[in-house]
């Protein structure tokens, strides 16, 4: 089981609750990720067009926890607004923490990221913070009092997968205690799939999901592949080598002279 | 407690979350043709998410249901001033907010001691069908002068460029609304208001 601030998770694949069709789309599609956690947005998501409060009544009423995010926060006092309001209105310390530097890739600002951190974690938020693989960064997020971390495989929406595994890896290896969660860039479930192998927690999964022709099927093969990459990291992958090994013994053979 | 110089309506809580976080420090929630259980949640939520960002919500017209949701600030229309049971709100220690368009509504909303005065429509706007012709700049001083130290809310048609206008009428504050919400950039529409209030 994952354990993330004292809450045990069976499901590590979590899903964002963006850009559905439907909510009848978003709610089959929960269900066929077998999520028992979804992200919403406070102030894109909700707004408008999507009837405010009835989205909310309605995430609520899905029966799996919510973990509020502070997505189109370009500041440390917007995101730190928007996190109380978010524990205001889904009763939960949780927070996902955005704060965007870069308009067009939607990169993190971690300077902001940090500062906003520091503040939530000392008023008793439980903090998840949307970060890069950066592991000076990841160092300050967790003394600022972040006990899981977010890194991004690629840019939010991108569908490009693990763009830096390099880093991502090394990240993984320095901080081997601390649950670390793939937050953006997936695209396709063998992206989660190798997440999990090099031995990441969980993945978030959004955008994938929610723009595939059938977003339900979809969530489905996610959890499968977040499923089978988990059971092969716990199996012991091999390692890659440049020479091909024979996989049928030679001892033994007949000899046919 | 002084109003912010400058606030827009909205018509969700919704919209508070979005504007909130920007420093919005006044909002007026006005909600039009909804049943009144979904009313009731939007000001649930609406109250909920101004306490949590500490901004000041106004409800419009909806007076039980704010009292109810222990709302502290109400805005009444001239045909829900009749209605409206004023010594309840004073006893619950709700503010007071009154539309007028002409005299006759300036002297009863007067009557009835509010916490600020709103004027409108200053300019043509786009989301009431109104039986008054815009007012103009020059009744806004003329109502200024008449109510002395009560804020002046100047509603109706504004956008940024009108603003400074209207503060040199005389408003004590603007209310927006479709030169935010109907902007094709809400955030960025609402910090350039935030930044010309803070200048005026």
């Amino acid at each position: 089981m994952l354990e993330v601030y004292g809450t045990q998770l069976g499901s590590r694949l979590l899903l964002g609750t963006a850009r559905y069709s439907s909510p009848a789309v978003l709610t089959e599609a929960i269900r066929a990720a077998r999520a028992e956690v979804v992200t919403v947005s406070l102030r894109r998501e909700a707004a408008g067009e999507r009837a405010g409060q009835g989205f909310w009544s309605l995430v609520r009423g899905l029966n799996v926890r919510v973990l509020p995010n502070t997505a189109g926060c370009h500041s440390v006092k917007e995101a730190v607004t928007t996190a109380h309001m978010a524990r205001e209105v889904f009763g939960t310390p949780w927070v996902k923490l955005e704060v965007i530097g870069e308009d067009d890739t939607l990169q993190p600002d971690v300077f902001a990221l940090t500062e906003a951190a520091r503040i939530l974690a000392a008023e008793g938020f439980e903090v998840f913070p949307y970060t890069t693989e950066d592991l000076v960064v990841a160092e300050r997020l967790l003394a600022a009092g972040c006990r899981v971390l977010m890194p991004w495989g690629a840019p939010i929406g991108s569908g490009r997968g693990l763009n830096n595994l390099f880093g991502l890896t090394a990240l993984r290896a320095h901080f081997p205690g601390v649950p670390l969660i793939i937050d953006a860039g997936i695209g396709v479930p063998s992206h989660a799939a190798q997440a999990m192998e090099l031995g990441f927690d969980a993945v978030l999964i959004n955008t994938a999901v929610a723009q595939a022709t059938d977003p339900v099927a979809m969530a489905g093969a996610f959890a499968l592949a977040v499923e089978a990459g988990r059971a092969a990291r716990l199996a012991g992958p091999i390692e890659p080598r440049d020479f091909a090994a024979p996989s049928t013994p030679v001892v033994g053979q007949a000899f046919l002279g | 407690m002084k109003l912010a110089r400058v606030y827009p309506i909205v018509d969700s809580a919704a919209w508070i979350s979005r504007l909130a976080p920007l420093g919005v420090r006044l909002v007026q929630l006005r909600i039009k043709e909804r049943p009144a259980d979904e009313v009731r949640d939007e000001v649930r939520a609406a109250r909920a998410l101004s306490a949590a960002a500490g901004l000041q919500l106004i409800v419009n017209d909806y007076w039980e249901i704010a009292l109810e949701q222990g709302c502290d600030f109400v805005h009444l229309g001239q045909g829900d001033l009749g209605d409206a049971d004023l010594a309840a709100l004073r006893r619950a220690g709700v503010r007071l907010g009154i539309s007028t368009h002409d005299h006759e509504e300036l002297e009863r909303a007067l009557h009835a001691a509010p916490d600020y005065v709103a004027l409108g429509p200053i300019y043509p706007t786009l989301l009431k069908v109104m039986p008054w012709q815009p007012q103009g700049l020059e009744r806004i001083g003329e109502w200024k002068r008449r109510i002395g130290t009560i804020p002046l809310v100047a509603i109706g048609g504004l956008t940024l460029e009108r603003l400074a206008g209207v503060f040199a009428a005389g408003a004590d504050v603007a209310a927006v609304v479709t030169d935010i919400v109907r902007h094709r950039d809400p955030e960025g529409r609402a910090r350039q208001w935030l930044a010309a209030a803070r200048a005026a």
